[in-house]
């Protein structure tokens, strides 16, 4: 009879012991599922806008690379006049920093400099229109990027921009011809080109650039125009997710 | 809308700027999954466009015959090992950047502040796991992906992730418990 007790005892001692355990064992999967969705919380700060920018560059340098790799026989005379002119350029930069570092206390020199440097913005806004109407794409951007250089209000070159983020098939003409307008804002005629163009082009990556460039004026005729464009059919609707974040987050 | 397939299938045929929509579809994604593995924003900003620039190198070899956020995080996956021993030695710190949750009606600042501080701490005794416990228990808990894919993801079978999920958030929990005492 007492060894039947102490069974008992031992056995019930058993028992507590396995459920001191089982509740052990059902703590930590309680903590561990706590954890788990914890997981989910732990806050993601926004990236940079500098990732995109960067991204996109690479991308453009990839485009560029390959443009300038494929064959060019047939366009080469072309090309070189469109070269020597923006060798012209440079070189004339370059002689007009040594004139202006050794001229640069005569007020007579200095008179000419400028004459100079208004030569070579005109010069260099002549390269450029002359290269975007007939170059291939790596040396229209090349121009792009030279013609983003010019400080002159130069109509003529303006409306070359317009033509080629507008109308040219290559879509990185199209995306630097774009950034290249964004020198000669506040110019009004300026902003109407690229509203304008919102609506005319097809490429994602053109919208969404040019999406950028209107919000970052901040003015209501630029934030209806993307408005406007969200409201067009045949929009990617990611594309117009990205439009209706931008507009959430500009204010004027 | 078009798919990421269509896209892809443009991107290998030499139509690179096709990989704008897709970088705008999954980048934010893909920003989550690394600043949850490195704790750091400048470095998990690189590892976005590292992970796209391997996207555009291999677009090639990519068949479209499965889903390609699959193949994304495949190549994300050999970009963060690629950079982890040099990132290695910049994790394990304090550095993660402190974000703090937004006050909401009806919870105490301090609950907000107590819970602030355990995801903290959670998310430091996150980066005390090895690569391969912080990868599995970062995928397992991205909305919409399922066991079947991470497997696919991780070239493993369904249970193997099971089992990996468990064993990492045991360990998960002493790293936890060890930072908190």
């Amino acid at each position: 009879m007492a060894m039947k007790r102490k069974e008992k005892i031992k056995l019930f001692q058993k028992i507590l012991e396995k459920k001191t355990e089982d509740r052990k064992e059902v703590k930590e999967l309680d903590e561990m599922a706590d954890l788990y969705q914890g997981i989910n919380q732990i806050e993601v700060p926004e990236p940079s806008a500098s990732m995109k920018e960067k991204f996109y560059q690479q991308v453009d340098n990839i485009e560029n690379a390959n443009n300038s790799s494929q064959p060019i026989s047939g366009i080469l005379s072309f090309q070189e006049s469109g070269w020597i002119k923006l060798a012209a350029a440079v070189l004339l930069i370059i002689g007009g920093s040594v004139l202006g570092f050794i001229f640069n206390s005569n007020i007579y020199m200095k008179k000419q400099l400028a004459d100079l440097s208004s030569e070579i913005n005109n010069l260099r806004s002549s390269a450029t229109i002359a290269v975007l109407s007939e170059q291939t794409a790596s040396v229209k951007l090349e121009a792009i990027y030279n013609a983003a250089k010019s400080t002159n209000q130069d109509t003529e070159l303006i409306n070359a921009l317009y033509n080629s983020m507008v109308s040219d098939e290559n879509s990185n003409v199209r995306l630097a011809a774009a950034q290249a307008l964004t020198n000669y804002l506040p110019n009004e005629n300026v902003k109407s080109m690229l509203i304008e163009s919102l609506e005319l082009q097809d490429d994602p990556i053109v919208q969404i650039s040019i999406i950028n460039i209107l919000s970052n004026i901040k003015q209501e005729e630029t934030i209806k125009a993307i408005q406007s464009f969200i409201n067009k059919e045949n929009i990617d609707s990611e594309i117009k997710n990205y439009a209706r974040d931008i507009i959430h987050n500009t204010s004027i | 809308m078009i798919s990421d397939n269509e896209l892809m299938f443009k991107v290998s045929r030499g139509d690179i700027n096709k990989i704008g929509l897709l970088y705008e579809r999954y980048s934010t994604m893909l920003y989550g999954y690394f600043f949850k593995l490195t704790g750091m924003q400048a470095i998990s900003e690189d590892l976005v466009n590292d992970t796209f620039m391997k996207i555009i190198k291999y677009s090639k070899n990519y068949r479209g015959e499965g889903i390609f956020r699959i193949w994304m995080f495949r190549i994300a996956r050999s970009v963060f090992a690629d950079n982890y021993k040099k990132m290695n030695k910049m994790i394990y710190t304090d550095n993660i950047t402190d974000n703090p949750h937004t006050n909401r009606q009806g919870i105490e600042p301090s609950e907000i502040h107590d819970k602030n501080e355990r995801i903290h701490l959670l998310h430091k005794a996150l980066l005390k796991l090895n690569k391969k416990e912080r990868e599995v228990l970062v995928l397992s808990n991205f909305e919409g992906l399922k066991y079947k894919e991470i497997a696919r993801i991780l070239k493993c079978s369904e249970g193997a992730v099971k089992v990996r999920v468990y064993r990492a958030m045991q360990n998960l929990r002493t790293a936890y418990l060890k930072i908190q005492n």
